[in-house]
């Protein structure tokens, strides 16, 4: 495309913001998130904003695991396995 | 993707039952944990549609971008104390975010389950629960917004 970002510092947040999930998903494109992380480096707003989003997820994804299946869960289905086995 | 204990134990015992009974089926080298996830989801599917519950009504008036960030730096700026982020690292309380995550409707918990606690891509959420790359997109997004109300409502970041 190769188009000029607009100068105003307003678009170019909302550029930003527009990929915000993405971003965070890892499934930008490279250009996109070049794009993004230049953004991030010219703009202290977004850069909190982002940051923050990033931290809140890996504060989910590790919180979120901190729960191991029953034992009952666990034992049921090794005795699965076991029975298997034995057929 | 269940909200009950009993009944994800039941699914759980009956995705292995049917992996084991149709593994010949199995691509090796193909992605495992995306088939077994994809049995697991259908037999849900077939046990939700079986059991006909009513979609829950979600407002998406209130889903703007930075929705905990913002309340959280109105916080910080009136009150002092936490910036945003301490107040996430010290608050969010693990059974918050069971509770947050269990009351997403149906098809933004599974999305945000697969995506945020699963790491699948969305080409993978896309082929697991069946629905176009861009429903993954716009349903993950609305799902972590649901998810920072719900965290908002009913865990400790909210001092009232």
């Amino acid at each position: 495309m190769g188009e000029k970002q607009a100068p105003l510092e307003f678009n170019q947040c909302q550029e930003a913001v527009k990929r915000l999930d993405e971003y965070l998903s890892r499934e930008l494109e490279g250009a996109e998130v070049d794009q993004v992380r230049r953004h991030l480096s010219e703009c202290k707003g977004c850069f909190d904003k982002f940051r923050f989003e990033e931290t809140l997820l890996r504060t989910i994804r590790e919180k979120a695991e901190q729960v191991t299946a029953p034992v009952e869960l666990r034992s049921r289905i090794l005795s699965l396995f076991k029975r298997r086995d034995d057929d | 993707m269940t909200r009950n204990a009993q009944d994800a134990d039941d699914l759980v015992q009956d995705t292995f039952v049917r992996a084991f009974q149709f593994q010949d089926q199995f691509i090796g080298g193909t992605n495992a944990r995306a088939w077994l996830f994809r049995i697991l989801t259908n037999l849900f599917i077939n046990s939700y549609r079986k059991r006909h519950r009513e979609p829950d009504r979600v407002s998406y008036d209130e889903l703007e971008d930075f929705y905990l960030y913002n309340r959280l730096a109105d916080d910080h700026m009136h009150e002092g104390g936490d910036t945003p982020e301490e107040a996430v690292l010290r608050k969010v309380q693990v059974e918050a975010i069971h509770e947050a995550i269990s009351r997403l409707p149906d098809e933004y918990r599974e999305t945000v389950i697969l995506a945020d606690l699963n790491d699948f891509a969305y080409q993978e959420i896309s082929e697991i629960l069946d629905i176009p790359i861009g429903t993954v997109r716009s349903r993950l997004s609305r799902g972590r917004r649901l998810v920072q109300r719900a965290l908002w409502a009913y865990s400790d970041l909210n001092p009232r």
